[in-house]
């Protein structure tokens, strides 16, 4: 298509029956999809051909719906030992875990377009680091940028002590390169300011939820499928996680789950849980505390107790007291807590990033044990 | 390091946009010109100007060649309503051939007839392959959500994503207008399922 933005292709290259295969995995979100790399060289025009017996996917074209398709933005070529090669990157079919149906979000399904290839804006990277100087970003050596580093790391540890020295970090892309940043800043540098990814100490980046008895950020994807009841707020998973909602969540939501979103924007995810029973509290402007109110814990518990979604959930409580385990947590929030003090619900204090609270039998037992 | 990214593509689609196009920027910025889409019809091959590097200071219109696709007879315009998807097969009978014509009632990127409304879509989803036949949303003039992962495109602006998980817009069948007859002509983009529109 003629637009200024997309120009559409008809064809995509096959891979060989010989092409290399690499396993990997995709480097967007926390849920890691496992993918794989077709690699093989372009010396020579070597194509594969649309018989299973003469593709790298064994798979005979075209190809099944779920199956191993092409999209135009799965390829592109790449310089490997030196020599151009088309690489072809797509969801792995065979995975058995996590992405189990060999998905792929608009992210994890374009991963070949962002590997360098200077015929594509990927040409535009940053080769060597910047130091300002006189007002301008010029490019520097490793060494001389590494040196100046050490030496203001060392001026300002000297001057104020350790933990005036913050050390930030992603909390995913692999062990290897957590392990070794976490070293640096626990061992080495011995600060105390260090944390992850999106929070502004090494805590839950939900802590009002987890002091409220939910259990959030689960690490089995089974639960997320299983659980009776999903309270998801600040973000639509299937927008930022997209493959725990369509491989789990939207599963559990076929099998009866009841997802509840609050959050700003009606978006896909969201229209879906609607449409099947589930439920869209907006965020009104200046009811921030109201919101709050609502989530206190007897609140929760009383509409997880029995097992219902109601549009207004802070009247379910009238004539219901709570179970005895969620009035204890009442009481102790209620003193503790103050409307618009920092408990109110992280998303919407981080606006992007979700706040993830689950709820299901196996949590529910937990909701009453101290935390 | 902020670069500035509209500018030169919103030069362009203005320069390009003849009387007659959509004339709001928003749509102006994702809509190529009727001129561009379709200079020539019912030959072998069909020239249209692209823009390379869009958006970058390298933006620059290049003529592309789309390859040579079946003339087929779809629909009569006059027998089409507002809102009401004709389907049809094209550009064979094989898999994942099944499309869409309808007149949307709202101008469309490649939109044609009086009204520049009337517009072809392959129905099957880009992402994986899910059956989008009876998905057509007349509200927001759009096909979807997809049964298998929920995206969704917008039929006025060539089949881009609204929403969801495709990392192509729909394919898009070339239409051309003899008479009261219409005519699919070519696609663009890759259909589901193939490696070439044309070989399966």
């Amino acid at each position: 298509m003629a637009t200024p933005y997309y120009i559409p292709e008809t064809k995509v290259p096959l891979p060989p029956v010989d092409a290399e295969v690499l396993s990997t995995a995709c480097d967007y979100c926390i849920v890691a999809c496992g993918y794989k790399v077709y690699r093989w060289p372009v010396a020579g025009g070597k194509e594969g051909g649309p018989k299973a017996s003469e593709n790298a996917f064994g798979a005979d074209f075209p190809v099944e719906p779920l199956g191993p398709w092409i999209a135009p933005n799965q390829h592109n070529i790449v310089l490997h030992n030196g020599e151009p090669h088309h690489v072809v990157i797509i969801p792995d079919k065979d995975a058995k875990y996590v992405n189990t149906d060999g998905d792929s979000s608009i992210r994890g399904g374009a991963i070949a377009k962002k590997c360098y290839n200077p015929q594509t804006p990927t040409r535009d990277r940053l080769k060597s680091p910047l130091l300002r100087m006189y007002g301008t970003l010029m490019p520097v050596p490793w060494s001389f940028a590494l040196d100046i580093a050490a030496e203001v790391g060392k001026h300002v540890i000297a001057e104020h002590g350790a933990n005036a020295y913050g050390v930030k970090t992603y909390s995913y892309q692999y062990i290897e390169n957590t392990y070794a940043i976490s070293k640096y800043a626990l061992r080495h540098i011995n600060t105390a300011n260090f944390t992850f990814h999106d929070t502004p100490s090494d805590v839950t980046s939900t802590p009002g939820f987890r002091d409220a008895g939910f259990d959030n950020f689960g690490a089995s994807y089974e639960d997320w499928r299983d659980a009776e009841t999903l309270l998801i707020c600040g973000t639509d998973p299937y927008e930022t996680k997209t493959i725990l909602f369509t491989q789990w969540i939207m599963k559990g939501i076929q099998n009866g789950q009841k997802t509840i979103f609050m959050v700003p924007r009606r978006t896909a995810g969201v229209a879906y849980a609607e449409k099947n029973g589930g439920l869209w509290i907006d965020v009104t402007p200046g009811t921030r505390p109201a919101y709050r109110q609502r989530h206190r814990p007897h609140h929760c518990g009383e509409w997880l107790g029995r097992r219902r979604v109601d549009p207004e959930m802070g009247s379910t409580t009238s004539g219901n007291p709570p179970p005895a385990s969620a009035r204890g947590r009442a009481t102790r929030h209620g003193s503790g807590a103050r409307p618009g003090a920092s408990s109110r619900p992280p998303a919407l204090r981080t606006g992007r990033t979700g706040c993830w609270a689950r709820t299901s039998s196996r949590s529910r037992s937990l909701q009453g044990s101290p935390r | 390091m902020k670069r500035e990214l509209t500018e030169p593509a919103a030069a362009v689609a203005k320069a390009e946009r003849p009387q007659g196009e959509p004339t709001t920027e928003g749509r102006g910025k994702c809509l190529t010109s009727r001129r561009n889409f379709l200079l020539t019809a019912g030959l072998t091959t069909f020239t249209v100007m692209v823009t390379l590097n869009a958006g970058t200071p390298r933006a620059q219109q290049m003529p592309g060649v789309v390859a040579t696709y079946p003339r087929k007879l779809i629909a009569k315009l006059s027998e089409l309503e507002i809102d009401q998807p004709l389907d049809f097969y094209y550009p064979d009978e094989g898999a994942y051939s099944e499309s869409m014509v309808v007149k949307l009632g709202a101008q469309a990127g490649g939109g044609i007839g009086p009204d520049r409304d009337v517009v072809a879509f392959n129905y099957t989803c880009t992402h994986q392959g899910g059956p989008m036949s009876g998905t057509y949303q007349a509200a927001d003039k759009a096909l979807g959500p997809c049964p298998l992962h929920l995206s969704t495109y917008d039929l006025t602006r060539h089949g881009i994503l609204i929403s969801g998980q495709a990392y192509q817009s729909l394919p898009q069948v070339l239409l051309e207008l003899d008479g009261d007859d219409i005519y699919a002509v070519g696609i663009f983009g890759l259909v589901y399922g193939r490696f070439d529109n044309l070989q399966g």
